[in-house]
């Protein structure tokens, strides 16, 4: 389903499937999905309430293990990693977003940031000063040092951008990052999509919003766990 | 470790009142833990130390371990048509025979420093009107000196004074006290046979054991030898050795050498030993209770940390963490309570300690004493904390393997 994109791939779905379940009660998720994201495109999933996007996000993400087919993440293969190397991808290639910020709460919102960056093996100063930098870059200088509680639903979703963005990650995964915001804020957090994706970075996003995904340069639609459409803007 | 030790400090910090309860449970048992040790070893050290300093730490006594064949069985023989059945005791009480020649055997053994003969008794002691049974013990008041140093525990007249008086006694402050005499004064004693000889109180000693100072009274072997009507003879003999711990073996060999049943201190004890035993194991089991109570404690806020936290597992996995990490998360997290029960409840225990010892409760039981006797080293301190970080680990291992099997996609799929 790949459209021949001239950049080399970050990501890439070979005949990927997911069942849940087993025997009589197993469900097939996802079947035969083929994927391939060059480098530097913002990719829109769309589809309807269990077609099949956010599966296929974790999947491309290394949070889930398929049940058959490979993801392939910046040349590498996956499916046969272990839980750690799964774990190391995660923290060097790989940045998420969720619909609901999911920042920890009793961490501020400089420290949330900070996590991956500690994780990476950087210094607690070298990890202070990246986050302070990303987060000016949301616009959140100011409220570095406040807990998740302290900021509305807006900030709360860009210090969880921040977050990802934080350990200069390939690509961004986003599932449903606008969906438990207002338009304002839908609309304010979207645009910091487009400036990372205008900086070159990959971006995968999920999304029920039509018009959202129209204004990304790529447009996946799915159904019953397929690739229906796949459309270059 | 960096990013786990900085992820589990904050999530007992977020809970400040949930971990200190858990931490003060933790605690509490490090305190009673440190406490009741004390208290235990205390009391032991106190009453063991007291017996050994006016107790032998081996003693030869008058049983043979081959008794001679009885003079009728020796006479019938095998092929008599006659048996005996039932022999009357002898009325002629047991002795050590060649005394010195076992005292002079039993000092050339390593480890055995000192060794006197003593005639053990019962004698009615008599002032005035008043008369008081006693254990009437006499002894080569120098060699005895050396093996149980009562001198030390004289708290009127001398003890030189028995070497130099033949009719000199030395009472223990109970039998002076219950025939209200004082140094100086004289009082008749009687042998089981009747014999009674004038005596002149020499000295009152007090060694802080009750039983020993209500019933016990020193005279020259010679004088208890005319008491008790047993010219010459001897009934027991004690040994001082270098290392308390050596006695049984060395009493083997004491009984091997001399063909009399020699006790070491600890069968002599043997039933208190016994007893403090079982003391202690009752303790201990109150104390694992405890333990095993805040433990719970610990676990139970670390279920409640893993239940709440399973967004923030998924979250930490997505970012990088491994199993491992999030397993270390929690292990730490119990290891954490646990140092800060043991440190505080080392402080506390300190504390206690201190204040218990400067407690003014008279005591007169097995011991007697004027204050609460405990006996600390820092390895209670140290086995305490132990046990503390141990079970605030033990307590930790089923929430963080909990916590580890989180799988993410499950979680933000909304299915855990």
């Amino acid at each position: 389903m790949g459209d021949g994109a001239a950049a080399p791939p970050i990501l890439e779905a070979r005949g990927l499937g997911r069942t849940l379940g087993a025997g009589d009660a197993a469900t097939r998720i996802l079947d035969g999905i083929d994927l391939t994201v060059p480098r530097g495109q913002f990719v829109a999933l769309t589809g309807a309430s269990g077609s099949g996007k956010s599966t296929l996000l974790y999947l491309l993400g290394c949070l889930d293990r398929p049940s058959e087919g490979e993801v392939i993440v910046d040349g590498r293969a996956t499916s046969r990693l272990d839980d750690d190397a799964r774990a190391r991808l995660r923290n060097q290639k790989l940045g998420f977003v969720f619909q609901f910020h999911f920042l920890l709460p009793e961490f501020t919102a400089e420290e949330n940031v900070m996590i991956p960056l500690l994780q990476a093996g950087r210094s607690t100063e070298e990890a202070r000063a990246r986050a302070h930098e990303v987060l000016a870059r949301l616009g959140l200088a100011e409220k570095a040092r406040r807990r998740p509680s302290q900021l509305s639903g807006g900030e709360q979703q860009r210090v969880s951008i921040a977050r990802a963005l934080s350990n200069r990650p390939e690509v961004v995964l986003a599932d449903e990052p606008t969906g438990n915001l207002d338009s304002k804020n839908a609309e304010n957090v979207f645009q910091v999509f487009t400036e990372i994706a205008a900086s070159g970075l990959t971006i995968v996003m999920v999304t029920h919003d039509v018009g959202l995904a129209d204004r990304t340069t790529r447009r996946v639609e799915m159904k019953d766990g397929r690739i229906i459409g796949d459309r270059v803007h | 470790m960096r990013t786990v030790l900085f992820i589990a400090l904050r999530h007992l910090v977020s809970r400040r009142r949930q971990t200190f309860v858990a931490v003060a449970g933790m605690a509490i048992s490090v305190v009673v833990l440190v406490a009741m040790t004390g208290l235990m070893m205390g009391f032991q050290m106190k009453f063991f130390g007291e017996t050994l300093k006016v107790s032998p730490h081996l003693t030869v006594t008058d049983e043979e371990l081959e008794p001679p064949e009885p003079v009728a069985e020796r006479h019938l023989g095998a092929r008599s048509v006659a048996a005996l059945l039932h022999q009357r005791p002898a009325e002629r009480p047991q002795r050590i025979k060649r005394p010195n020649t076992v005292v002079r055997a039993a000092l050339r053994l390593p480890g055995v420093v000192a060794g006197a003969q003593q005639l053990i008794g019962q004698a009615i002691l008599a002032y005035a009107e008043r008369t008081y049974p006693v254990e009437i013990r006499g002894i080569e008041p120098e060699l005895q000196d050396r093996v149980t140093p009562v001198r030390g525990y004289v708290t009127a007249g001398r003890f030189e004074s028995l070497t130099t008086q033949l009719d000199g006694i030395m009472l223990g402050s109970g039998v002076a006290q219950k025939l209200g005499v004082t140094v100086g004064d004289r009082i008749t004693a009687a042998g089981p046979r009747g014999t009674r000889v004038s005596l002149k109180v020499a000295a009152i000693f007090e060694a802080g054991i009750p039983p020993v100072d209500k019933t016990r009274a020193f005279v020259q072997l010679r004088t208890a030898q005319s008491i008790l009507s047993r010219a010459d003879e001897v009934n027991s003999i004690g040994f001082r050795i270098v290392d308390t711990d050596e006695a049984p073996e060395l009493a083997r060999v004491i009984g091997a050498v001399s063909g009399y049943r020699a006790e070491s201190w600890q069968e002599q004890n043997a039933n208190w030993i016994g007893l403090f035993a079982f003391q202690q194991l009752i303790t201990r089991m109150v104390i694992g209770f405890l333990l095993v109570v805040a433990a719970f404690g610990i676990l139970n806020i670390l279920i409640m940390i893993v239940l709440e936290k399973k967004r923030d597992i998924a979250i930490l996995r997505s970012i990088g963490l491994t199993r491992a990490q999030i397993l270390r998360v929690f292990l730490l997290q119990g290891a954490l309570m646990g140092m800060a029960g043991a440190l505080l409840g080392c402080l506390l225990g300190a504390v206690v300690v201190w204040a218990v010892q400067r407690i003014p409760v008279k005591f007169e039981g097995l011991v007697k004493t004027d204050h609460v006797v405990m006996y600390i080293e820092p390895w209670f301190y140290a086995a305490a904390s132990a046990f503390a970080v141990g079970a605030g680990l033990i307590a930790s291992i089923l929430p963080a393997r909990r916590g580890a099997a989180t799988e993410p996609v499950d979680v933000l799929r909304g299915q855990a």
